[in-house]
């Protein structure tokens, strides 16, 4: 690693070893022995392991898909150039080492040697400038533009140098390219990539079944050494809870990814299963969309952060497997977190706050899709408070795709899903600042945030930056368009089988440290 | 008979034709932009017009009508919007998956349908006819996906003995696992049962009634023979004809019934489409469900007029 | 006509005039009916509380005496829930067919009394409907339209439509060569009062039939788009949302399936039996087809 690695990162842990265990779940907390033995145990080689997820990937192009088991797949076939560990520090990929030049401008990254693709070439740095132009290129519009920073240039120095030059400094890259678009894919492959996926990762594509599957199996000129353990991986797609139970308990999937609260209650009961449920940055955020009347009023935003009352939300919605939030976008444990007070709801300030505003019988629409719960249970808990301070809401319950393309950005009140994100670039900068694309009304949130922000992204000493995150923390807490209730826990469930699996903090999951015991 | 048949197959052409613009156009005026669906909700402004571009969505819809039937015509199905991958190989193995379930459905249902219709026919007002005529109103009452979940919650859950959802891996026949064909058939069975007995059963009485069957009881025949020999024959048509009628019902359920045990069919493969709104694939799904009907309904009415010579002039 | 068709044989209307009094007698003499009007009338009243009315203190309970049917996430109670939900569900179904019956009969009129070159248009028109298994039919035009109740009626009347149409069809065709039909022809009256006066007054208790049968199945169809993701979802607890709805809870709570499944039961089990009755009443053969 590069001398100057260590200034993206932060030196608190976010997950203490005792947040983690109790965030496992009973089940886990059960099986001690088991998991020592697990530890403890040589690593056995082979075998297919048999995941599920509620919906089949998407795509097989890594820059594409937006589904998490195609992110899923994608991670398995391809790789970025950096990992975050389970501290969320960045760890060497395929990049071994960086180092950041005229003050987070640009970042040189060292690549890894002898890393073959599935097709025999090796990686070098014309892939990864060809990988960064492509996913940059505006006439292919791909999910994954943006996804390797705000960049203006990618350029080789060398067989395994590149240098990538950006627009506005960036301290957190190393972290920021371990997200789930940023995939490197061999420079001569990239216009194939939607049909035939060839990347570095632990495993390649034997099959791909559109809305059935995958069946993936083991790249035998994988750099790591003994890795992976497995042969295999089939990647299946059972989307009712009780079926998806039943796959798990009769062995015929041995990882069920992507529970719903109320499958995993059942399952912590089941014999030879391990239930997981961990603390995630996934949430719902209400939007009261700053550019749409009656929110272009920061005090009516305000007001409708105090309607909620988040613990009962929080059981009615997610049966409890969740934490509250602070209507921030980080989620608890996370090392810059500020120690805000924790909102509750509070009616007679709400209709004061909307009273100071001179805004009087309210009647609104609150759009929510049933295709993504829990959004419509919330939108029916925020009609039945609103009303106890005189502020009518229909709920409208639509079709997620006429949501996506009527909904989002376009009206004031709604429900929207966000993934993790792994940087305060993506958690804070490109959310909140004015002119970045999830900003939906592009309004700045209070007076200076903008700056504020530019500032934040841009200062590499940690303490520094902690500190402007806080600041910029408190006006979101306040003022922004987004009420975030809570996070949601990220939950799965597999059997006793499957060692060394983690759930996934961001997502999508990797099976590479993965073995089957006999 | 082969004048009326060929008529019948002309009639085809020209309804397929008729539902292929009905498609295009429910399918082409799905709110819920087809650009919008591939990119998600982060998109802009701007990156949703470049996919349009792309995709060919600016084209006006003549134009695109007549390139797609075109396309259909050559053998061309187009490629998925949601999958990226071509159609017509996706397309044409699930309809292998369906139309083995479709069939297993339909052996099962009819003559399992025509004997309990017949039981009941001949033990009119027993017991048996009670409880069997009492069995078919509830399971005909209650949604598929009701019977479904109750099924695998009480056959997977309580006492696992099948398996609730039927994966199908790569390339693989589903009769390859007997088992996780079970509770889906079962599912739309018990439906197909409920109705057609019932069917069965009120022609039989009819028949039974008639004074042919009263005369060959008369000669002295014995019961079986003038059951199956005389009886059967002509209480099968009415149950003929149902079978061409509920082809299309069976299609639609294996919609509910596909989606619930995660079977990959043509019905999931629609509801997936609809979704995700890949047009392209949607458009051929119905379009290849329409042609299945029909021939489907066709079958039926040849079947028909094959037992009853009556229906041939 | 092509040969499936399922309409109901020309005996069809043999007794449809005497038949009047006894559809009254068979209507009223079911309790059925009485019991869905009694619950349409007061079910909201007599339910303990509101069927939107939150708990966050007793959320999923089992049931018992203070919550006959139990709770549903939010605290609802769902015994009430059932009984408010006995007009959303009953109203969406009897609008379903009210439709289909009501686009199904001018058509079949139509086509059965002029025959000829009309009923050649209009049946081919039908055929290209009935090339849509229903499920399908009415999915993709709740889809194009978008999810919201006059649509699921919009919808799963058009698919009503073609089957109503062949039905009255069939039976408009064996009464139109009676005799008192031929004359009033030569009395030279006009085609609408044929129509209206002659032939409707014949086929009015197969109207009510086939409307009857076509509530139970709409009830049914509209809780299969439910669970599609493409059905009705207002506030109000219509049975097949709730059924949808409390399915994720199968194994936890399965109180919140098994109670509007049952109403679901009752209500389609009660009109087919009625539906039935009223068929024996006026003697028409078995002509439902889906």
């Amino acid at each position: 690693m590069g001398a100057d690695n260590s200034n993206g990162v932060p030196p608190v842990t976010r997950r203490g070893l005792l947040g983690g265990a109790m965030a496992l779940g009973g089940a886990m907390a059960a099986a001690p022995i088991m998991r020592a033995h697990a530890q403890t145990a040589t690593p056995r080689k082979g075998g297919t392991l048999r995941v599920n997820y509620p919906g089949a990937p998407d795509s097989i192009d890594p820059h594409l898909t937006l589904s998490l088991s195609g992110q899923t797949l994608a991670g398995l076939l391809f790789e970025g150039l950096t990992d975050v560990d389970r501290q969320d520090l960045p760890v060497p990929r395929l990049a071994t080492s960086w180092r950041a030049e005229n003050g987070a401008r640009e970042w040189v990254f060292e690549l890894r040697q002898g890393v073959k693709f599935h097709h025999g070439t090796e990686m070098t740095s014309r892939d990864v400038v060809a990988t960064i132009e492509r996913s940059e290129d505006r006439s292919l519009s791909l999910r994954s533009r943006g996804a390797f920073g705000p960049v203006k240039e990618a350029k080789a120095e060398g067989p395994h140098r590149v240098r990538i030059v950006l627009n506005q400094p960036c301290s957190e890259m190393p972290a920021l390219l371990a997200n789930r678009w940023a995939k490197i894919a061999p420079h001569d492959r990239l216009a194939a990539l939607p049909t035939q996926p060839v990347g570095t990762g632990p495993f390649r594509l034997k099959e791909f079944q559109p809305g059935v599957g995958a069946t993936l199996e083991r790249h035998q000129n994988y750099w790591m050494p003994d890795r992976p353990y497995l042969d295999g991986i089939r990647i299946t797609a059972i989307a009712e809870p009780i079926a998806q139970q039943s796959a798990l308990r009769s062995n015929a999937v041995d990882i069920l990814e992507m529970l719903a609260s109320e499958a995993i209650l059942p399952l912590r009961r089941a014999p030879n299963v391990k239930a997981h449920s961990v603390t995630v940055g996934q949430y719902y955020a209400i939007f009261t969309q700053a550019n749409q009347a009656p929110f272009t009023n920061p005090k009516v935003r305000e007001a409708f952060k105090y309607i909620l009352n988040r613990r009962p939300l929080l059981m009615t919605s997610l049966l409890g497997e969740g934490s509250i939030a602070n209507d921030v976008t980080l989620p608890p444990g996370n090392a810059y977190l500020p120690p805000i007070p924790q909102r509750d709801q509070d009616l007679p300030r709400a209709r004061r706050l909307l009273a100071e505003a001179g805004v009087s019988n309210l009647s609104l629409e609150c759009f929510c899709s049933s295709q993504r719960q829990p959004s419509p249970k919330m939108a029916l808990a925020l009609k039945e408070e609103a009303a106890k301070i005189g502020v009518n809401i229909t709920v409208r319950d639509i079709p997620y795709t006429d949501y996506v393309a009527t909904v989002a950005r376009k009206k004031p009140l709604y429900i929207s899903q966000w993934n993790d994100r792994l940087t305060l670039y993506e958690s804070l900068y490109q959310i909140f600042h004015s002119k970045q694309p999830f900003n939906y009304g592009g309004t700045e949130v209070e007076p200076g945030t903008d700056a504020l922000l530019e500032n934040l992204i841009a200062e590499v000493d940690f303490e520094k930056r902690k500190a402007l995150a806080a600041q910029a923390m408190e006006r979101i807490h306040r003022s922004s368009e987004r009420i975030i209730p809570f996070f949601m826990n990220y939950m799965c469930a597999q059997s006793n089988r499957v060692q060394n699996y983690n759930p996934p903090l961001h997502g999508a999951s990797d099976y590479r440290d993965v073995w089957l015991s006999a | 008979m082969s004048a009326l048949i060929l008529r019948r197959v002309a009639l085809l052409g020209l309804i397929l034709l008729a539902v292929s613009l009905l498609t295009f156009a429910i399918v082409n005026v799905l709110p819920g932009n087809v650009a919008h669906a591939i990119l998600g909700e982060t998109a802009t402004a701007e990156e949703i017009r470049a996919v349009e571009q792309r995709l060919g969505l600016d084209r006006p819809l003549v134009e695109r009508y007549l390139g797609w039937v075109g396309a259909m015509l050559r053998g061309d199905f187009g490629t998925s919007l949601a999958f990226n991958q071509p159609v017509a190989p996706v397309l044409l193995a699930r309809l292998w998956n369906s139309a083995i379930l479709a069939a297993l459905v339909l052996a099962v249902a009819v003559p399992l349908s025509l004997a309990v219709g017949v039981a009941c026919a001949v033990f009119q007002g027993s017991l048996l006819d009670r409880a069997l005529s009492a069995f078919a109103v509830v399971a005909f009452a209650l949604p598929e996906f009701v019977i479904g979940l109750a099924l695998i919650l009480a056959f997977s859950i309580w006492w696992p003995i099948l398996p609730g959802s039927s994966l199908i891996g790569p390339g693989e026949n589903p009769l390859a696992q007997p088992e996780a064909l079970v509770l889906p058939i079962t599912v739309l069975v018990l439906h197909q049962l409920a109705h057609l007995s019932q069917i069965t059963r009120a022609s039989m009485i009819g028949v039974l009634d008639s004074n042919y069957v009263r005369t060959a009881e008369l000669k002295g025949l014995p019961r079986l023979t003038v059951i199956v020999r005389h009886a059967l024959r002509n209480a099968l048509l009415p149950t003929v004809a149902e079978v061409g009628m509920h082809f299309g019902y069976v299609l639609g359920g294996l919609v509910v019934v596909e989606t619930l045990f995660s079977y990959a069919g043509i019905g999931q493969l629609m509801v997936m489409s609809v979704s995700h709104r890949d047009v392209p694939t949607l458009q051929a799904t119905v379009l290849v469900v329409a042609a299945a009907y029909g021939v489907g309904n066709l079958l039926a009415d040849v079947v028909s007029m094959r037992l009853n010579p009556r229906l041939r002039s | 006509m092509p040969v499936a068709g399922n309409g109901a044989a020309p005996i069809a209307a043999r007794k449809a005039r005497s038949g009047w009094a006894r559809v009254v007698r068979s209507l009223l003499g079911g309790a059925f009916p009485v019991g869905v009007l009694l619950l349409l009338a007061f079910g909201p009243s007599v339910a303990p509380g509101a069927p939107t009315t939150f708990d966050p203190a007793n959320i999923l309970q089992e049931p018992s005496l203070a919550f006959l049917f139990g709770t549903d996430e939010f605290g609802r109670d769902v015994f009430s829930r059932v009984l408010w939900g006995a007009r959303p569900t009953l109203f969406l179904a009897l609008a379903c067919a009210g439709l289909g019956v009501l686009l199904g009969a001018p058509t079949g009129l139509a086509a059965g009394y002029f025959g000829g070159r009309i009923d050649e248009m209009l049946m081919r028109t039908m055929d290209v409907l009935m090339s849509f298994p229903a499920l399908i039919l009415a999915m993709l035009i709740v889809v194009m339209l978008g999810a919201s109740t006059i649509n699921v009626i919009l919808a799963i009347g058009v698919v009503f439509w073609p089957r109503s149409a062949r039905l009255i069809r069939s039976v408009t065709q064996d009464i139109a060569r009676r005799e008192f039909v031929d004359a009033a022809r030569a009395r030279g009256e006009p085609v609408v009062y044929i129509l209206g006066r002659e032939i409707l007054p014949n086929i009015i208790g197969i109207l009510i039939v086939d409307f009857t049968l076509r509530v139970a199945a709409a009830i049914l169809l509209t809780a299969s788009l439910s669970y599609l993701g493409i059905g009705v979802k207002p506030p109000t607890p219509a049975w097949g949302l709730m059924v949808k709805e409390g399915q994720q809870f199968l194994q936890i709570a399965p109180w919140l399936v098994i109670f509007p499944c049952l109403a679901i039961a009752v209500v389609s089990i009660g009109t087919v039996l009625t539906g039935d009755r009223l068929r024996r009443a006026i003697a028409i053969p078995d002509g439902r087809g889906r």
